[in-house]
C-alpha cells in the first residue's frame, strides 16, 4: 500500500512538469494580453511596458517559466496580477469549498441513486424500471444551468426554502446553503451511479455464488445485502472516482449562478482576466487533485476487492 | 427407505414471448425441462442421475434442493414436502463451476462461518471458527485455508471448499450437480475419492449428477437416466452398465471412450441432435434418434420393470421372463 502511494507521488512530478509546460505554452497563443487589459486602452506605450516590466512579462519565456518554479517552490505559486495576493492564497481559500461541495453532491447522489437502482434491479424489465430509467434519462438530459434557474425560482424564491447563493458560517449553515448547487450536481451523478449500479446489480444476481448463498439458506434480504449489493457496490466506487475529479473543476456554471466561491469560478474570472499566474497554479492544484482522487479510488478499491492487487 | 421423493414432478420454463407472439395470440412456447419425473432416493445411497447437457438434471437438483419451485408434483423430504430451501439446512448443493459458486470478496472462512451462524445461532465466534476449521479438515484442507480469498486457490481446492460449505449444516443429503466436470482429470479423481469416503464414513446419502458415464459407475449405486425431462432408465449400477435395456442408455455406453476397444470395430454412437424441446411429443422423446422406432413409439411410453431389476421406458425392453436374450445386448446393437 505504502509503495502504491509513493509511486502515484512520484508519478505527480513528471506529470506537473509535462502540466505546467503545456499550461505555459498555451497562455502564450492565448489572445489577449494582461496588460492591455489591466491598464484599459488610453495607455501609452511606455506605460505598458512598464508595466509588462513590472509583471516580468518582458523576459523571455524560459526565465519566466524558472522563475514559476521559484515560486512553486517557495510555496506562493507567484502573485495574482489583479487581486495582489499569493495564488496559493487564493486557492487553498476556494479549495475547501470545491471539496465540500464534491463530497456533498457525491452524498446527495449515492442517497438517490441507491434505493432507486436498487429498486430498477429488482423490477427489472417491468413499469418501474422503465419509469426509473426514463427519469435518470431526463435528468442527465436536463441542462444543469436550467435546472438552477428552476430550483432557484421555486425553492428559493417562491417557496423561500434555501437562499439563492453564497456561503453562510458554520457546517450546519452552509450544509443549508450548499443544498441546491450540491443538488444540481448530485442529480446528475445519481444518475450516473444509477445506471452502472443498476447493470451490476442485474449481472451479479446471475452469479453462481448468489445461486450457493440461497441453496446455504440465507433468506432474499440476507442474500441481497451480503452477496448481491456488497458485490456491486465496487463498480460503484470507481463511478464516484470519475465523477469527482469531473466536479472539482468542472462545476463553474453551478457555481457562478449560486455564487459559490469555488475554485471553478476561480478559473473562469483568471482566464478573462489573463491572469496568468492564478491559471497555472490553477492549472497545477487541479492536476494534483485528480491524481489524489485517482489514487483514493484505487485504494477504496483495493480494500472492497481482494482480487484487485495494488501494483 | 426413501429419504428424498420425487412425485410426479414437473417443472417447466416458458420461452421469451416476443410482441409478435403476443399479437398473433401463439400460444405460448414452453420448455419441458423435467417431466412427470418420479424418482425416490433411499436413505445413505448414492444416486447417479445422468444425462446429455439439456436432458434436465440440472432443473432436477435445484429442485431437489428448493432453489426452484415445481410447477407440478412435489419434492418431499422424509415424507413431507419441501417448500423452498431447507430451513434445517438437512439437503445441501455442491455446484458445477468452483470458480464462480464461491463469493470472490469473502474468504473461505468468512463464507464458512456464514453459514455455521446461520444454522446455530448460539454459538461464540471462537466456536464458529473452530466449526468452520472442522469442516475443511473434513474434506482435506490445511486449517490455513480459512484465511485465504477463492481466487488464491485452484479449482480443486475450490470444489473442496464448496463441500466443506455444503457439510457445514450436517446435511442428509448432498446434491452435487456436476461437482468434477469443471476439474482436471487427475483432480476430478481426487473429489470423486472424497465424496466417496464421505459416503463411506458418514452414511451421507448423495444426489450425483454427471454426464459421465466412468464417474458415474465409479461413485453411484443406483443410476437414473434422463432424456429430455423424462427418466427413461433407472437401475441399480451394475445392471444398468452390463444390460443397459433403453436404447438411449445403450448409445450412452456406446460413447464411453474404451481403452481395451480394438480398432476398426463397429462403434454405434448415438446419432443426430436432441430434438427442439420445445417441440410436444406424446410418445417416446427419444424416437427421433433410436435405430429401433416403429409406429408403436409414438403411443406414450410408461416407466415399466425391467429384467435385471429397476425400470425402463421402452415397450422394446425385454421383459422379465426374456431377460437371458438380453445379456449380450451390446453385441445385439452394433
Amino acid at each position: 500500500m505504502l509503495r502504491l502511494i509513493l509511486q502515484r507521488v512520484m508519478m505527480l512530478v513528471p506529470v506537473l512538469f509535462g502540466i505546467t509546460i503545456l499550461s505555459f505554452l498555451l497562455l502564450q497563443v492565448m489572445p489577449g494580453d494582461p496588460v492591455e487589459h489591466a491598464m484599459g486602452t488610453r495607455a501609452s506605450a511606455e506605460d505598458l511596458a512598464a508595466m509588462r516590466r513590472l509583471w516580468g512579462l518582458d523576459l523571455p519565456l524560459w526565465q519566466q517559466y524558472l522563475i514559476f518554479l521559484r515560486d512553486c517552490a517557495t510555496g506562493s505559486f507567484g502573485f495574482s496580477l489583479f487581486y495582489k495576493l499569493p495564488v496559493s492564497r487564493l486557492v487553498l481559500e476556494r479549495l475547501p469549498v470545491t471539496l465540500a461541495l464534491a463530497l456533498y453532491s457525491t452524498c446527495i447522489g449515492l442517497a438517490i441513486a441507491l434505493p432507486f437502482a436498487i429498486l430498477a434491479a429488482l423490477r427489472r424489465g417491468r413499469l418501474a424500471d422503465v419509469l426509473i430509467r426514463q427519469l435518470f434519462v431526463l435528468l442527465l438530459a436536463m441542462p444543469p444551468f436550467w435546472l438552477c434557474f428552476v430550483l432557484i425560482l421555486e425553492a428559493s424564491l417562491r417557496l423561500g426554502l434555501f437562499p439563492t447563493g453564497g456561503l453562510g458560517t458554520g457546517v450546519l449553515q452552509n450544509l443549508h446553503r450548499l443544498f441546491l448547487p450540491a443538488l444540481v450536481v448530485g442529480l446528475s451523478t445519481a444518475a450516473l451511479i444509477e445506471q452502472s449500479l443498476r447493470a451490476t446489480l442485474i449481472d451479479t444476481m446471475k452469479a453462481d455464488y448468489v445461486d450457493t448463498a440461497r441453496a446455504k439458506g440465507l433468506s432474499a434480504s440476507q442474500v441481497f445485502r451480503r452477496h448481491i449489493l456488497r458485490n456491486s457496490l465496487i463498480s460503484t466506487i470507481s463511478v464516484i472516482g470519475v465523477r469527482v475529479s469531473w466536479i472539482i473543476g468542472g462545476t463553474v456554471v453551478v457555481e457562478k449562478i449560486f455564487a459559490v466561491p469555488g475554485l471553478g469560478g476561480l478559473l473562469v474570472d483568471a482566464i478573462q482576466a489573463r491572469d496568468f499566474p492564478v491559471i497555472r497554479g490553477l492549472t497545477v492544484c487541479f492536476a494534483v487533485l485528480v491524481v489524489l482522487v485517482n489514487l483514493l479510488t484505487d485504494i477504496a478499491y483495493a480494500l472492497a476487492d481482494p482480487r484487485a492487487r495494488l501494483t | 427407505m426413501t429419504l428424498l421423493e420425487f412425485r410426479d414432478v414437473s417443472r417447466h420454463f416458458p420461452a421469451r414471448r416476443s410482441l409478435a407472439d403476443a399479437v398473433l395470440r401463439r400460444p405460448p412456447a414452453v420448455l419441458r425441462a423435467v417431466h412427470h419425473v418420479d424418482l425416490s432416493v433411499d436413505r445413505g445411497e448414492t444416486l447417479g442421475i445422468v444425462g446429455e447437457s439439456g436432458c434436465g438434471k440440472s432443473t432436477l437438483a435445484r429442485l431437489a434442493v428448493g432453489l426452484q419451485a415445481a410447477d407440478e408434483g412435489a419434492v418431499l423430504f422424509d415424507g413431507t414436502p419441501m417448500q423452498g430451501p431447507d430451513p434445517a439446512g438437512r439437503i445441501q448443493m455442491v455446484f458445477q463451476d468452483p470458480y464462480s459458486s464461491l463469493n470472490p470478496r469473502m474468504t473461505i472462512g468468512a463464507l464458512l462461518e456464514e453459514v455455521v451462524a446461520h444454522y446455530h445461532r448460539d454459538l461464540s465466534a471462537a466456536e464458529r471458527r473452530a466449526e468452520a476449521g472442522e469442516a475443511l479438515r473434513r474434506v482435506g484442507l490445511p486449517a490455513e485455508t480459512a484465511d485465504k480469498y477463492p481466487h488464491a486457490l485452484s479449482g480443486g481446492q475450490r470444489q473442496r471448499v464448496s463441500i466443506a460449505r455444503a457439510l457445514c449444516p450436517r446435511p442428509q443429503i448432498l446434491v452435487a450437480d456436476e461437482p468434477v466436470s469443471a476439474l482436471d482429470a487427475s483432480v476430478q479423481a481426487q473429489i470423486i475419492n472424497l465424496l466417496q469416503r464421505l459416503s463411506a464414513d458418514t452414511g451421507i446419502t448423495i444426489l450425483f449428477i454427471s454426464h459421465d458415464m466412468q464417474v458415474i459407475r465409479h461413485l453411484c449405486d443406483r443410476v437414473a437416466v434422463m432424456y429430455l425431462g423424462e427418466v427413461v432408465e433407472l437401475a441399480p449400477v451394475d445392471r444398468l452398465f452390463d444390460q443397459p435395456q433403453h436404447p438411449y442408455t445403450a448409445g450412452l455406453m456406446e460413447a464411453v471412450p474404451d481403452i481395451a476397444r480394438r480398432r476398426g470395430e463397429p462403434r454405434v454412437a448415438l446419432g443426430g441432435e436432441m430434438p427442439d424441446p420445445y417441440a410436444v411429443i406424446d410418445g417416446c422423446r427419444f424416437a427421433s434418434r433410436c435405430r429401433f422406432a416403429e409406429p408403436r413409439c409414438e403411443t406414450p411410453q410408461l416407466l415399466t420393470d425391467a429384467a435385471g431389476g429397476g425400470l425402463v421406458r421402452c415397450w422394446k425392453a425385454p421383459p422379465l421372463a426374456a431377460a437371458s436374450i438380453q445379456t449380450s445386448s451390446r453385441s445385439d446393437l452394433t
